[in-house]
């Protein structure tokens, strides 16, 4: 469809394992991103949401091509990322930004917020020099920080401001997607709502297009348009938000969502909760197969066989599992 | 009310930093009754976390407690000798941190720690604290616990080493557990699994839990009554019911309405 921006099709990205200081060997891989395809929609938020390790933000470095995947396509408007390399990489890195997490980590604390913001400008030569602080003005009001800020070094700014940064650094070269990393995780609630109000508002009027990666569901739940759940390196669940949040399909996806309370102790006392339990024998069995089996309470003997595959359950709805 | 164990009244923790005083907790009072689960709700820098190291009376070195009363069992803790209060510390009030590998010692096996607070406050001899241990292993959920006695923290994942955290605080069967940010660092799953278990336990044990967390949710979930804090005050307090369906204090009204819901879409988040 011409409508997709992003295409990922099989997305592979293995790290070896290397034993041994001397004669460092190649042992097994870690399937950090294990076959995983999906589309993204011009103007949309996508949600990915998974729980620590699973992969999630391995996959946003590969869209980034910050990692060169092990095999698979990372196609931006139809152009492979991965075959691309050097210039015209950097060409299509424009068109390609990224908000981060910690925006104490992600924010050189000897550079001013003027040179941050105009960085990207410079390596992309998109403006002459002498109108760079005009951009910086620009970026700063646009993001809701007062354009006298500039001359401010990070650790003069609070988180929220902080993460405004980031963004106008984002925003700086005009790209048409953002790759967001856990973009209000390590925010208090008010300046989390404040952050996502601000993404949401620069979406619609720059016509951004989202990869929003989050551990937290009632985040990526108030904020995506189709959401796609992650465990151990696959997706196994993918569909519009409303799929996900209200008819959820995947073993999996539906204790985390039981495990999420919700701030109201009405609701919490009639919810019904998921126990997830361990099946240990099933935990240290033979690999392959299901990898959520063995805390799978409708695990069979076909989970161990084989891995399932996404299946169209109903329009816009995929899952993998070989129980429903 | 007779059935109350725990009392703060109007405390005060102040930090002199440089020429500044800082008013970290400011005049806060709340009680904790038996058997019943408290929370203490704010963002950071709220004074939650102060609050409760003033009440176990370990304010860091740059802050002191200026003033209130914390009564236990209609004692002051302010006013005991420090030697009165280390046999409070782990015996009647265990405590619960957020980040486990800060508070476990690293070069020491998970058992022989928790063995060691047993043979200190209740004066059990090696094999009795031994069997102590593994049978608590075993009720916060370790499994192999013979075997993960003698395993170091960092064996340990982030969710067992806060098992370990449980066991430890729960060991000596308190009357009270601060559980300051139990599970924030934790997968949800997780979360919901070691605060399911926590809670169970402190209810099997009567013990009352004072819950501090910035997680409405967890706090809608597990607490009886809910005191809100904000630069270092009480601004609301009631039950959980009222809090959550009547609030009646604006910054309460602000922070029910920005917290997102998996039950509210996308676009229906306030930040008025």
């Amino acid at each position: 469809m011409d409508n997709n921006l992003i295409e990922i099709k099989n997305l592979k990205m293995y790290f070896p394992v290397v034993s041994g200081a001397l004669l460092p060997r190649k042992g097994s891989e870690i399937k950090a991103v294990d076959d995983v395809s999906f589309n993204i929609r011009r103007g949309e938020t996508f949600g990915l949401v998974g729980e620590s390790g699973s992969g999630k933000t391995t996959l946003g470095m590969c869209l980034l091509q910050l990692y060169r995947p092990t095999a698979g396509e990372v196609l931006f408007q139809q152009t492979d990322l991965c075959k691309l390399r050097g210039k015209e990489l950097r060409q299509v890195r424009r068109h390609i930004q990224a908000i981060f997490q910690d925006p104490y980590g992600s924010l050189n604390p000897r550079m001013n917020a003027a040179d941050i913001i105009s960085e990207p400008l410079n390596i992309h030569h998109l403006t002459p020099r002498r109108e760079y602080s005009k951009r910086v003005e620009e970026m700063l009001s646009l993001v809701g920080l007062d354009p006298a800020m500039a001359h401010r070094y990070p650790h003069e700014f609070s988180a929220g401001e902080r993460q405004r940064i980031g963004i106008a650094r984002a925003l700086t070269v005009g790209p048409e997607f953002i790759v967001c990393d856990e973009p209000v995780s390590s925010l208090d609630v008010c300046v989390q709502a404040q952050i996502i109000h601000l993404l949401e508002d620069l979406q619609s009027r720059l016509n951004l297009t989202y990869l929003f990666i989050a551990h937290d569901l009632a985040v990526v739940g108030s904020t995506s348009n189709h959401v796609a759940v992650m465990y151990r390196g696959r997706l196994v669940e993918l569909g519009t938000r409303d799929h996900i949040f209200d008819n959820p399909l995947h073993p999996y996806t539906r204790a985390l969502l039981s495990a999420v309370p919700v701030p109201d102790p009405t609701i919490e006392k009639e919810r019904q909760r998921m126990a997830v339990t361990v099946d240990v024998a099933e935990a240290f069995s033979q690999p392959g197969g299901c990898s959520f089996r063995s805390h799978c309470a409708e695990a069979a003997d076909t989970c161990r066989e084989a891995t399932p595959v996404m299946e169209m359950k109903e329009p816009e709805h995929w899952i993998a599992c070989w129980r429903s | 009310m007779a059935g109350v164990l725990l009392q703060v009244n109007d405390l005060k923790t102040h930090f002199y930093i440089a020429e500044a005083t800082i008013k970290a907790v400011d005049g806060v009072s709340f009680d904790i009754g038996r058997a019943e689960t408290v929370a203490l709700v704010g963002e950071s820098g709220s004074g939650k976390s102060v609050t409760a190291l003033s009440i176990m009376r370990l304010v860091p070195y740059s802050g002191k407690v200026v003033g209130g009363q914390v009564l236990f069992n209609g004692e002051d803790l302010l006013h005991i000798s420090e030697k009165m209060m280390r046999t409070i510390r782990g015996r009647h009030i265990g405590m619960v941190f957020q980040e486990p590998m800060t508070s476990l010692n690293p070069v020491m096996r998970i058992g022989t720690q928790i063995a060691e607070t047993l043979k200190v406050r209740l004066g059990m001899d090696e094999k009795a604290a031994r069997q102590r241990v593994i049978e608590l292993l075993r009720m916060v959920g370790i499994r192999d616990a013979e075997q993960r006695y003698r395993d170091y923290p960092h064996q340990f994942s982030g969710g067992m080493r806060q098992r370990g955290m449980v066991a430890m605080a729960l060991s000596c069967s308190p009357e009270i557990l601060i559980a300051d940010e139990p599970t924030t660092a934790l997968d949800v799953t997780t979360q919901a699994q070691i605060l399911d278990m926590m809670t169970a336990l402190a209810r099997q044990m009567g013990t009352s839990v004072l819950l501090i967390t910035h997680n409405l949710g967890i706090v809608a979930r597990y607490a009886d009554r809910i005191n809100i804090m904000y630069g270092g005050k009480l601004v609301e307090s009631g039950t959980s019911e009222e809090v959550f369906h009547h609030p009646k204090h604006p910054y309460t009204l602000k922070l029910l309405q920005c917290v997102p819901r998996i039950d509210r879409k996308r676009g229906q988040l306030s930040t008025t």
